[in-house]
């Protein structure tokens, strides 16, 4: 039972253990697949979250400072150091659609299926449960840590947050941006993020790309955008300028379309853009990688 | 189906006498005879009125989240066992108010609607 996984011995008063990404990502992946929090409260109970994808970064990665610019994120995001002072990485997390899930999502309404807006919202309560967890183990390995998206301060004015779970993750080398707005990973980008910040000095993930849209084709090649058409109330496309986005259209169908649709159910959110397309479940487009990445093996740069 | 039922305003604020009642319950159980702390129980909150109860972990249930007594809500070894002459009341309340702040926090991010803040509409 996960209990057993967060004690803490006050007289065992461990050293700031070395720890690599590899035994977070152990601990992770036991936590995802064991802890009964993970799975829909509907149905038969199907598990939301597949094996997560972790990555970290330098909490004194130049890129956390140029998150204050606005038209990034804005001056309301905070760095590491101001979440954690003395904070040394920024552990971040990828947790993709249980296959189920994904599938379970109507390929000709407007209107997503129960089991996806359940996994959304009950799935969030479950990366609350990983952060949590999260902060436990690193203090369990001596360290001390904050998962900023679930800290009393932590709000988000205007669709602009405190801390960002996407730009944290893209330079945390989990992924890179869609023109959706989601990160494409290599187990694409129907999922959702966490993080936690540390004062633990662990080894940064190198980024496998240089761009920001480098995993979506649509902005460099002009290929693909198959989540233009798709999205049902057009909020995606090249007409929104350099964010490929118009984000209170989303939000207005998500919150208030669907919302109204689930309202005995008490969900909402759209996924049109996460489901149904090339990079829902991988990075398409492989032979556009880095050479440095593993999943570019026929790369021909 | 829609219908046209109406549901009291949920409140913000995590219920404490239920929460103190469900603790020194648990507290009461894993101390009789001998101190057996058991992992599978967990605190339960109720979305529409943030009641606490005391139950086994199970999945989860609709309008509920829950918290691990034994590590996830008191991280230390051997929390929750009774002292010399302490009540399971005096030790619940003590052993809330540690971590009082922190459970409202959880709790009101769990229920929050949008990810904008824990005081998010």
């Amino acid at each position: 039972m996960t209990g057993y996984a967060y004690l803490i011995d006050p007289a065992a008063s461990p050293p700031k253990e070395t720890l690599n990404l590899e035994q977070i990502s152990a601990f992770a992946r036991q936590f995802v697949a064991q802890d009964p929090r993970n799975a829909l409260p509907e149905g038969k109970h199907p598990h939301i979250w597949e094996a997560p994808l972790l990555g970290v970064a330098a909490a004194r990665d130049p890129l956390f400072a140029g998150l204050k610019t606005p038209g990034v994120v804005g001056p309301i995001h905070r760095s590491p150091e101001e979440w954690l002072p003395g904070a040394k990485s920024v552990i971040s997390w990828f947790l993709p659609y249980n296959k189920e899930i994904r599938a379970s999502y109507p390929k000709k309404s407007s209107l997503p299926s129960l089991a996806w807006v359940s996994g959304r919202r009950n799935g969030e309560i479950f990366n609350n449960v990983l952060r949590r967890a999260m902060i436990r183990f690193l203090e369990k390995h001596g360290g001390e840590a904050v998962a900023p998206s679930i800290t009393a301060q932590y709000r988000a004015v205007n669709m602009l947050p405190m801390w960002s779970e996407r730009h944290a993750a893209f330079i945390a080398g989990i992924g890179s941006f869609g023109i959706h707005g989601a990160l494409i990973t290599e187990k694409g980008c129907a999922g959702r993020i966490g993080s936690v910040i540390t004062d633990l000095e662990l080894p940064p993930t190198p980024r496998l790309y240089r761009e920001i849209y480098e995993y979506c084709p649509y902005p460099s090649l002009g290929k693909c955008g198959a989540c233009i058409p798709r999205c049902p109330v057009h909020a995606i496309g090249p007409e929104f300028g350099e964010n490929w986005r118009d984000n209170p259209r989303c939000i207005i169908q998500g919150r208030d379309v669907v919302g109204d649709f689930f309202r005995d159910w008490g969900y909402h959110s759209c996924g049109h853009c996460l489901t149904l397309l090339p990079c829902v479940d991988r990075i398409p487009m492989k032979k556009r990688l880095c050479p440095r990445s593993p999943h570019a093996p026929e790369c021909s740069h | 189906m829609k219908n046209n039922l109406s549901f009291p305003q949920t409140p913000s604020v995590l219920d404490y006498p239920s929460a103190a009642q469900a603790i020194a319950d648990y507290l009461l159980q894993i101390n009789h005879g001998a101190y057996r702390p058991d992992r599978r129980r967990v605190l339960s909150v109720r979305k529409t009125d943030r009641t606490a109860s005391l139950r086994d972990a199970a999945l989860p249930a609709r309008g509920e989240v829950f918290y691990f007594i034994e590590g996830e809500l008191f991280s230390e070894m051997d929390a929750t066992r009774l002292r010399e002459g302490e009540s399971p009341q005096a030790r619940a309340e003590k052993l809330l108010h540690g971590v009082w702040e922190q459970l409202q926090v959880w709790s009101a991010y769990d229920f929050a609607r949008s990810t904008s803040g824990m005081n998010a509409p």
